[in-house]
């Protein structure tokens, strides 16, 4: 009896006192692995436990490892796929169930003009295009050509994602592409124009004469004005033409050399036919001079001052600035100006901003390409600003001359 | 406001109706700006374009009433959600107003396209812009639930005011050298009359804005003092 209690007692002491051993290792085991939650580089120690607490802590090991290494992998994803995503120069936007924005790349950034800090999540709230909206709430894949608000023209291809709501949405700039669409079907309207003109001139005079006007000397003296002042014309848009695929093809010859531009402006001033009676200023410092082809920068200048007197208003200025490097070459004048749209354009082939004017004044169309062509062959550049108060200044930008030119 | 409900249909519909708002203010941004576009370049094909989608802007109107009226019909929506559905039917009636004077502007520049341009030119653009940017700026607000944003675009509105009277003067100065002239002036005048009642318009957006976020009423109230 007594051996049975004291039997018993020893069991019970050994029992609770293994079980406060096991429950302390426990407490520590779940301690540290607090810790191995907060610091996934923790690990659990395994050495000073031992039994069944020591199994456990190897396996939270393993699993921590595991958890570390697939945390890594997927740290590892996300970075290469945003910075393909960044890379890419297609707008990628993904929206979740709720057209909220979830990840947006670079490209689309810029297309919709997101600021740093976006003031709502929402894509129909922040792009607030409605045809955005009809491509968005479209339960089907789809695919339109939206004009975003102060920023390009982009096709924009939405793809439902699969196993989740939303959709992705592929945004690609044509701004680009549809510029360049209208300048070509614009160069073949405007080319079969103003060839056709002349001709149809010439030909209607021909078959007035041929009719029997050719006997009415006042008649056919209008008449045959009319056929020479019309092949002239036709003369002079092939000779421009000419000229345009010689510079095209690299075949017209440049001689470069220091050139001044006081002696060219002047010589070009003379050649232009002055019919309207415009004032020319020309301001430029003695000795400057440009590494050009004098006979081309003459050509530029004839064309740049003719523009002025026929487009301008009563006083044209020719204006050269020093750059150190490089010279400025400023034509102004104070006429109706440019709009911006036509500023951006006005260097095409047959590029009218005004057509009945510019036929009137009997242009070609092409002189300004011309001229842009002749520029940048010569290593510079050339533009056009609105002039202050009114009017436009057209530039143009030649490497200097390294040594003073004699006047 | 969409806040989390627990009926999703509920909010999917209040989301909607904000989306479809957000669209109809882009749409008018755009006439405006298509209008402005038409009378500056004389374009008259432009012009007609806008006159023809005003139609699209009736028909959002009637589209965002209809969805609002439903949604207060079968939710019963209170609060702030009561102050969304109350201001959305609000905002669709001024954002139609904005619309039919985008293609009144349309309208003038059709007028004046066979007729030649005045010279010295008005320059009607940096009303157009203030006025662009104004509703631009409400909406902004009206998406980010900023009421500062929205009291900032109700002070805005004296600036439209200030260049439409010197426009307005400029324009009146035409007609005093040369009498000739008023057939050319006047539509030009009402285009400046349209981009001021614009601008009143975008006006009442924003205090209907302020009225969403805040709960507080600031139709006709003086406004504070500006500083300096």
């Amino acid at each position: 009896m007594t051996f049975g209690l004291v039997a018993l007692a020893l069991v019970v002491a050994t029992a609770l006192v293994t079980a406060t051993v096991m429950n302390r290792r426990l407490r520590r085991l779940a301690d540290a692995s607090q810790q191995l939650v907060r610091d996934p580089k923790k690990r659990l120690p395994t050495a000073s436990v031992g039994g069944p607490a020591r199994d456990l802590s190897q396996w939270l090991n393993t699993l921590a490892d595991e958890v570390a290494s697939q945390r890594e992998a997927l740290q590892r994803e996300r970075t290469l796929l945003g910075s393909v995503a960044d890379g890419l120069t297609q707008g990628v936007i993904a929206l979740d169930g709720e057209r909220r924005i979830e990840m947006l790349n670079e490209a689309a950034r810029k297309m919709i003009g997101a600021p740093g800090t976006m003031i709502t999540e929402s894509l129909l709230e922040l792009v607030r295009v409605p045809e955005l909206r009809l491509l968005v709430e479209d339960s089907r894949d789809a695919t339109a050509e939206i004009q975003l608000p102060n920023g390009p023209r982009a096709l924009i291809r939405v793809a439902r994602t699969y196993g989740r709501p939303g959709c992705v949405l592929l945004l690609e700039d044509v701004t680009a592409m549809r510029r360049l669409e209208t300048v070509r079907r614009d160069f073949v309207a405007n080319v079969s124009h103003e060839l056709r003109t002349p001709v149809a001139v010439i030909r209607a005079n021909a078959e007035t004469l041929l009719a029997g006007a050719k006997d009415d000397p006042v008649m056919a003296g209008k008449l045959i004005d009319g056929l020479h002042r019309n092949a002239e014309r036709l003369a002079r848009i092939l000779a421009d033409l000419l000229d345009l695929s010689r510079l095209d093809a690299g075949q017209y010859r440049l001689d470069i050399t220091a050139v001044s531009v006081r002696s060219i402006a002047e010589q070009s001033l003379s050649a232009v036919d002055n019919k309207r009676g415009i004032a020319v200023e020309i301001d430029v410092p003695d000795g400057l001079g440009v590494r050009a082809d004098a006979k081309a920068l003459d050509q530029i200048l004839v064309n740049l001052i003719d523009n002025g007197c026929k487009y301008g208003g009563t006083h044209v200025w020719v204006h050269a600035t020093d750059l150190t490097d490089a010279v400025r070459i400023e034509i102004r004048d104070d006429g109706a100006g440019l709009a911006e749209k036509h500023r951006a354009r006005v260097f095409e082939r047959f590029y009218r901003a005004d057509p009945s004017r510019s036929r009137e004044a009997g242009g070609t169309g092409l002189g300004l390409s011309i001229v842009k062509h002749l520029v940048e062959s010569m290593g510079g550049a050339v533009g056009v600003e609105p002039n202050s108060p009114r009017g436009s200044i057209f530039w143009l930008q030649l490497p200097k001359a390294q040594t003073q030119v004699a006047a | 406001m969409i806040s989390s409900h627990t009926n999703k249909d509920f909010d999917q519909e209040l989301r909607t109706l904000r989306d479809r708002l957000c669209a109809m203010g882009g749409r008018c941004e755009k006439q405006i700006a298509r209008a402005m576009e038409a009378l500056e370049e004389r374009d008259v094909a432009i012009a007609k374009q806008v006159i023809e989608a005003d139609q699209e802007i009736d028909k959002d109107e009637i589209d965002c009433d209809e969805l609002a009226l439903q949604i207060l019909a079968t939710r019963q929506p209170v609060a702030s959600d009561l102050r969304f559905i109350t201001m959305a039917l609000k905002l669709v009636t001024d954002l139609e107003r904005i619309g039919d004077l985008a293609a009144g502007i349309a309208k003038r520049a059709v007028e004046l396209n066979p007729l030649p341009r005045l010279d010295p030119s008005v320059d009607l653009n940096p009303l157009s812009a203030l006025v662009l940017k104004n509703l631009h700026a409400a909406l902004d607000a009206f998406v980010a639930k900023n009421a500062d944003q929205a009291t900032a675009v109700i002070e805005a509105d004296r600036n439209i005011d200030k260049a439409n009277a010197s426009l307005f003067a400029e324009l009146l100065a035409h007609v005093a050298t040369d009498p000739a002239s008023v057939t050319r002036v006047l539509p030009l005048t009402s285009v400046c009359k349209y981009l001021e009642r614009i601008g009143d318009h975008v006006k009442n957006v924003a205090e209907s804005v302020v009225y969403m976020v805040r709960a507080t009423d600031v139709r006709h109230r003086p406004l504070p003092k500006p500083s300096n």
